[in-house]
């Protein structure tokens, strides 16, 4: 009925305020490392139960999303593991590098659907970087502690990952005006 | 600072993450070229988009939290007290409501010293004392709710609107569903008055006829005042004083205060 699961009524009480209002935020990136929803929600159940089971080590008023995003993604990369999906890719951030030649124009016509489209088509490393500096507005410094990878590898890739993104934008939003001038030209 | 240099650095600007003196060095530049100005406010615009985009996309679905709640309980507690202390509870609570051991007559709420020590003497020796401390909790965990059906009302509206009037402070109501617990059914509210926080429950009683008289057992840590009307009990369990959880389940048996 009441909070009698629990072992100390005023550790569960912070849990419910201080990581619980952040369930959204969770899944949220959960959901854009996994790409499933089924996956997303095993993710974010996951990193909850350990966030609770470990919630005396959490330090109180410090940021408790970035606590939280540390788990995940330890979850995350333990579950890649048991999958092993884990690529191992020597430097990803400078193979893709040398692909891109151009910085390439933020986007304006498009849809919300073409941004989630193309920040699903992402390579991983990527998606994931963008997600935390760009939609849940963590400092570089805090991405690369989430992650455990260095400051500079978390700006190459942001670099990278953001210039890919509109790359993949800028030749949609070119396909579009193509197609319409077409269409214009018939009528 | 030239146009290639500001393309370079505009998405760390945008994201704080520049130094104060680079900082100066671009808006020194933007000042004067208006192309980087249009591809900042484009820049700028297009992470306002994406983060939309991506929150209005991702929101979990409506029972998963509940879910993760009633996961969290079952991964996080040892198996053998999972049962135990709700079952202690439960019956702590219907015991102490339903056998009635303290009364408390009409609007003059006496009480006497040495019920109140018995009944505090009963609660230690069963154990009850403890699991009730526990129950108190947030009022909010409540690991058996029906979350389909509608909940049947704890209080009627004359009732809420009397409570909220006659209480000293703010009354705000923070929940309201039914639970289960071995096969009872239970309507529970939850209500706030600052920091303390008040839960109203109603099952069906067990005895036939209404007493109209409120039960309290005060407990160390939380009271309870338990009565019965139209064959259901009633309890009012809250961290308020005595006085205070009294009140309540005199306006709600009465539909007024004293």
């Amino acid at each position: 009925m009441f909070g009698f699961f629990r072992p100390k009524r005023d550790e569960t009480d912070n849990f419910e305020l201080e990581a619980m209002p952040l369930l959204k935020d969770v899944y949220r990136v959960a959901l854009w490392l996994s790409r499933d929803v089924s996956e997303a929600e095993d993710l974010t159940q996951e990193t909850f139960v350990q966030a609770f089971k470990s919630f005396h080590r959490y330090e109180k008023g410090t940021n408790c999303k970035a606590w939280l995003m540390t788990i995940l993604h330890h979850t995350n990369a333990k579950r890649l593991r048991k999958l092993s999906r884990l690529r191992i890719v020597e430097d990803p951030d400078e193979q893709i590098a040398s692909t891109i030649a151009f910085e390439p124009p933020a986007p304006q016509n498009i849809t919300d659907d073409d941004i989630l489209l193309a920040l699903g088509n992402l390579p991983e490393q990527f998606r994931h970087v963008v997600v935390m500096a760009d939609v849940e507005d963590f400092a570089y410094k805090e991405v690369a502690d989430i992650l455990g990878i260095p400051i500079g590898t978390v700006m190459s890739r942001l670099h990278r990952g953001r210039k890919l993104l509109r790359i993949e934008l800028a030749s949609h939003e070119a396909a579009v005006r193509f197609k319409s001038r077409k269409i214009s030209a018939k009528g | 600072m030239d146009c290639r240099e500001f393309d370079e650095i505009a998405d760390s600007y945008l994201s704080g993450e520049l130094l104060v003196e680079t900082n100066h060095e671009l808006i020194r530049h933007l000042e004067h070229c208006a192309d980087c100005r249009k591809s900042l406010a484009h820049k700028r615009e297009f992470r306002t988009r994406l983060q939309n985009a991506v929150k209005a996309a991702s929101a979990p679905d409506a029972g998963f939290a509940a879910r993760l709640r009633s996961q969290i309980r079952e991964q996080a507690t040892p198996r053998g007290s999972r049962l135990l202390i709700p079952a202690v509870t439960f019956g702590g609570l219907l015991i102490a409501g339903l056998l009635g051991l303290y009364v408390f007559l009409g609007p003059q709420f006496t009480s006497t010293q040495s019920a109140r020590a018995d009944l505090e003497e009963a609660l230690h020796q069963t154990g009850l004392m403890a699991a009730l401390h526990d129950a108190l909790g947030t009022h909010k965990d409540c690991g058996f709710k029906f979350a389909k059906n509608p909940p049947i009302q704890v209080v009627n509206d004359h009732e809420y609107a009397a409570l909220k009037s006659e209480f000293p402070g703010t009354l705000e109501l923070v929940e309201k569903h039914d639970c289960l617990f071995k096969g009872r059914k239970y309507s529970h509210m939850i209500l706030r008055s600052g920091e303390k926080l008040i839960s109203i429950l109603k099952t069906a009683s067990e005895s036939a006829s209404d007493s109209q008289t409120i039960v309290s057992v005060p407990t160390e840590n939380l009271q309870i005042a338990e009565f019965q009307r139209n064959g259901k009990s009633v309890f009012v369990i809250s961290d308020l004083a005595e006085t205070e959880n009294l009140q309540i389940a005199r306006v709600i048996l009465t539909g007024k205060s004293v």
